[in-house]
């Protein structure tokens, strides 16, 4: 175990806040500590908790008083400002005028209080969550590079120990690509697994709740904690949730894996590619039964992803762009915003025609399958104000290039894990994504704890 | 004859509609890439629920 509680699993330090040998109230102090002394550098928060002392004392309180309620009793955790609570502030990372979010607890932020999580502050997200960049966030390993995003805030704070979990959102990658370019785990469950109610929309359709965790383990824990049936969000889904810490303590042995080779290894920096195969080749050497497959219909999915995003941002944002207030978002989300006019709704249509292609495809891989491997990134994290990704001899844009290989499981809402799988010579991570059938997260993270517990990257810290 | 800007609802100034438009076209590319598929006897992943409002009114 990491000697320092801020860089240890929650599934590590919970017994140790249960059995009272670390207090909830020390530990809230030591992470409000490191937020104070490294987030002026890293500005992974837009907005620290002042109840957050308050929080941990009655946690202290109530464990002391033999009432533990989890594994989250008492434990730090960071939610995306994009997720509204009741005692902080929201701002969808947006400073236009006229735009204001209501102080009530998001369905996350509800469960995570129920189970005695302290909210810690709200982690900055790419304004509206539209975007792969996060800007003004740093990304730890080297901060001269992005941390990724949306969930930008949440994967910084969580890699720099300023947190010891935080929540995101995925649109199109959004909790997977910073946990991929922050060496941490993201986990993006199924559509439907977990509430969305209080997340301010992107893309109706797209959008999904999740974690980013030190490890597999944590993810498990907060997966429990966060899903469940919500009547008020029309996409929940009325589906029992299984007791997902058992799930992590499998093995691999005789589990089917496939390997979509088309796509997800096409336009990949060697070194990411050199890492997976590495690690696709630790699975087949602990009796996982690795194929290779083929899923042709992958090539039309970039034109499927835009036409339901675009159009679906600029329906969200219809009245503020009619207003007048899309000039206060920042250059980049506005022409975003004003593309959704562009996409026709025949276009709109014919992509979620596309839609059930490819969730047939997928279901007829998952016949041979439990789970597909593959990167997360074609690249680590690129550098601050790179609009365009060199990859040989191909340029890419940065958000083509970086929600390339997570946008199939938005598409498709099958759950996805990325894990940390090593690094490249610039000491910058890289991140494994394991996927899996609808509502079969349990089967994602035992493939995912496995590799996991046999390299222990997540055990890796950045420079401080 | 009726302008583009009315029927998309952007009132834009020329020239930087011409940059938007400019700025789309890889994406239009890729719009168009899925354009020439014949999805005719594939169902839109759209599903409406007739029950809904009453599934919300329960909670």
């Amino acid at each position: 175990m990491s000697a320092e509680p801020e860089f240890s699993p929650i599934a590590e330090l919970a017994p140790r806040l249960r059995a009272g040998s670390l207090s909830p109230v020390a530990l809230c102090e030591r992470i409000l500590d490191r937020i104070h002394r490294y987030d002026s550098r890293l500005e992974s928060y837009e907005h620290v908790s002042e109840s957050a002392l308050g929080q941990a004392r009655r946690a202290e309180a109530e464990i002391r008083g033999g009432a533990w309620r989890g594994p989250l009793h008492g434990v730090p955790i960071a939610i995306k400002d994009n997720t509204l609570t009741a005692d902080m502030p929201t701002t969808a990372g947006t400073r236009a005028p006229g735009i204001e979010f209501p102080l009530v607890d998001s369905a996350v932020a509800e469960r995570l209080r129920a189970a005695g999580a302290v909210l810690i502050g709200k982690t900055r997200t790419h304004e509206f969550a539209w975007g792969t960049t996060t800007p003004p966030t740093r990304n730890p390993w080297r901060e001269d590079r992005i941390p990724g995003g949306s969930s930008g805030g949440s994967g910084a704070a969580l890699a720099a120990g300023l947190c010891l979990a935080a929540t995101g959102s995925d649109t199109g990658g959004s909790v997977r690509i910073p946990a991929s370019f922050c060496g941490v785990v993201g986990l993006k469950p199924t559509f439907g697994r977990i509430s969305r109610r209080g997340i301010v929309p992107h893309s109706w359709s797209l959008d999904h709740p999740g974690p980013l965790t030190r490890s597999v383990a944590d993810a498990a824990i907060l997966l429990g904690v966060m899903a469940g049936y919500d009547p008020a969000d029309s996409a929940s889904r009325d589906t029992p949730v299984p007791d997902y810490a058992e799930a992590v303590a499998g093995g691999v042995s005789g589990l089917r894996v496939a390997v979509i080779r088309n796509h997800f290894f096409e336009r990949n920096q060697p070194a990411v590619d050199q890492t997976v195969e590495a690690a696709i080749d630790w699975f087949a050497g602990e009796g996982a039964r690795v194929h290779d497959v083929q899923l042709p219909s992958l090539e039309y999915g970039l034109g499927a992803i835009f036409a339901i995003e675009l159009s679906s941002s600029t329906a969200y944002h219809d009245v503020s762009l009619r207003a007048g207030r899309s000039a206060g978002f920042a250059p980049d989300v506005r022409r975003l915003v004003q593309f959704g006019r562009f996409v026709t709704g025949a276009d709109y249509l014919k992509a979620e025609q596309f839609r059930h292609v490819l969730m047939n495809d997928y279901a007829r891989l998952f016949e041979t399958a439990d789970v597909v491997l593959g990167p997360t990134e074609p690249i680590t994290a690129p550098p601050v104000g790179a609009d365009i990704v060199a990859l040989g001899p191909h340029r890419e844009s940065a958000l083509a290039a970086t929600w390339r290989l997570t946008y199939p499981y938005n598409l498709t809402g099958l759950p996805a894990i990325t894990l940390p799988c090593g690094f490249d010579d610039n000491g910058l991570p890289i991140g494994l994504q394991i996927a899996g059938r609808p509502f079969d997260e349990a089967t994602v993270l035992r493939a995912a704890a496995a590799y996991e517990k046999a390299h222990a990257w997540h055990e890796q810290r950045p420079p401080n | 004859m009726v302008d583009l800007k009315e029927i998309i609802g952007l009132d834009l100034p020329d020239t930087e509609l011409a940059e938007e438009l400019a700025a789309f076209a890889d994406i239009a590319a890729a719009i168009r890439r899925l354009r020439m598929l014949d999805l005719t006897e594939i169902h839109p992943v759209v599903i409406y629920d007739p029950t809904l409002s009453y599934r919300s009114r329960a909670s």
